[in-house]
């Protein structure tokens, strides 16, 4: 039980690889704050899931793209538990967009929800870790954040890619005060937002991963646990963890 | 039990980094081979602890720097355990060199224990692992190769960036036969070696770390069982992991 009676916020888990990490962190003993946007009834199940491993879990309905939801959440939380030690920034999302396409307020979307997002999170979730001077802050980034995406997603990498300058130089200031900041930065993984795509065209998608395949969620969330783990993640400052399949090397 | 029936060759594992990470594979299930080449004494301890937990272990005497002698190790491991699920290249020499006092044979030296012994035992490794179907490498480098380190380390900083670049590229080779490949790359660690090296530069380097602390190899361990685990290590490919209390943040 790596991350017994520990208490985690992990945004955007209602689904995908948020919904993994949340399930991996309460398998380890921790309890969960499960935040949605619009699928109540994910977050519902989850949170059974949650309380028939012996863990507890509440259910924080937010846009953490919106200042208000960010704090109204972490208000939630303290009430709920008195202190948050982990905080997982995972939520995001993408739209696909040309660059000669792409709309001014989509590119913003993209930079305050995937990034913003993270931040304002971080800034109000901080004063708890200061004052118990313990904390693991867990963001999420991507392969397209590091080398760049292909697809009309210039505006979701350069998100993606914020985020581990930000992470790392979170790392930074930090770290004298017991809290250590990394980012997790998965490659392509079978989650939902794959549903839509030609078969053929995934399959050349997966043919050029080194490992021939993409990566499950249950082979990204453990990263997290680890980040978040004693000792594991205990001298782990500043780093990205590329579970990737070989995506970026 | 996360490495359960899983068989292990760990070189260099009588003390510091090598034993502890043995020590991890042994409580996850894992049967070690433990590989010393002087200290006979020191690798019976690793065994006995091994076997006080109600694990396996056996031992070879190697200087794995030399083809003949990794070629028998990895033989030896083969018939011992029946295979090599996981290859640990921990042996490597850290020690501290001026441009200005180098020798071709103290840069030859520092090449042939920490670089070239990697590859030879991974060479002869791979021709067993190959067939398996499953394999996990992990290679020890180290993060004051990243961004050079000031002092003596032009010979260990090569020899250290060489394991990269090699990890990166049979990274990508074995891949597809589902051998993944990785580094780990502490950064001040509690070992003699270590300890032995100048005050100002054990100073230098606990200036640079955000942390400022020498990590105790019990803190780099978890990293290595990590990447032996599945479904934890599953997706790693070429990457090099770095538990180094922020030394390079690259």
């Amino acid at each position: 039980m790596r991350l017994k009676d520990k208490v985690a916020l992990v945004t955007g888990s209602s689904r995908g690889i948020g919904r993994q990490i949340a399930l991996d962190f309460a398998r380890e003993g921790a309890d969960i704050g499960i935040n949605y946007v619009n699928s109540i009834e994910n977050a519902q199940s989850l949170k059974e899931e949650i309380e028939c491993l012996g863990r507890r879990a509440v259910i924080l309905k937010g846009d953490v793209g919106e200042t208000d939801d960010c704090k109204k959440m972490v208000d939630t939380m303290i009430n709920a538990y008195g202190r948050i030690d982990i905080l997982v920034n995972n939520a995001g999302y993408n739209k696909q967009f040309k660059i000669w396409e792409l709309p001014i307020e989509e590119f913003d979307n993209a930079v305050k929800t995937n990034l913003r997002s993270q931040f304002l999170m971080v800034y109000f979730v901080l004063p708890y870790m200061m004052k118990q001077k313990w904390g693991r802050i867990i963001n999420l980034s991507s392969n397209h954040g590091q080398k760049g995406a292909p697809d009309g997603l210039c505006h979701y990498a350069a998100a993606k890619a914020g985020s581990i300058g930000f992470t790392k130089s979170l790392a930074r200031e930090l770290a004298p005060y017991g809290i250590n900041c990394n980012v997790v930065a998965p490659g392509p993984t079978y989650t939902d937002i794959l549903l839509p795509l030609d078969k053929d065209y995934l399959k050349t998608l997966e043919m050029n991963q080194p490992l021939l395949r993409f990566g499950k969620v249950g082979e990204v969330s453990p990263a997290a646990v680890f980040c978040a783990a004693e000792p594991d993640g205990n001298i782990l400052v500043g780093q990205v963890l590329r579970p990737n399949c070989g995506d970026v090397i | 039990m996360r490495l359960e029936k899983k068989k292990a060759l760990i070189t260099g594992s009588s003390r510091g980094l090598g034993k502890q990470i043995a020590l991890d594979f042994a409580k996850e299930g894992a049967d070690v081979c433990i590989n010393y080449k002087s200290n006979r004494e020191a690798a019976e301890t690793v065994k006995k602890e091994i076997e006080a937990i109600g694990g396996k272990a056996v031992i070879f005497q190697a200087d794995v720097s030399v083809a003949e002698q990794a070629e028998a190790l990895v033989d030896f491991a083969i018939k011992e355990l029946g295979r090599i699920d996981i290859l640990v290249n921990n042996v490597g020499m850290l020690k501290e060199c001026s441009i200005f006092d180098m020798t071709p044979e103290i840069w030859d030296e520092m090449h042939a224990v920490t670089l070239r012994s990697t590859v030879l035992v991974t060479r002869f490794a791979v021709n067993h692992m190959i067939g398996n179907g499953w394999g996990r490498i992990i290679n020890i480098a180290s993060s004051f190769s990243l961004p050079g380190t000031a002092g003596g380390f032009s010979h260990y900083g090569s020899a250290k960036s060489a394991i990269i670049g090699f990890t990166r590229s049979i990274g990508r080779e074995l891949a597809p036969k589902n051998i993944l490949v990785n580094c780990i790359a502490p950064g001040a660690l509690n070992t003699d070696s270590y300890n032995n090296l100048k005050k100002e530069t054990k100073d230098m380097i606990l200036k640079v770390a955000p942390m400022k602390k020498v990590a105790e190899p019990f803190q780099i361990s978890p990293t290595s069982v990590m990447l032996a685990s599945d479904p934890e290590g599953s997706t790693y490919v070429g990457q090099v992991l770095s538990p180094n209390c922020g030394y390079y943040i690259g």
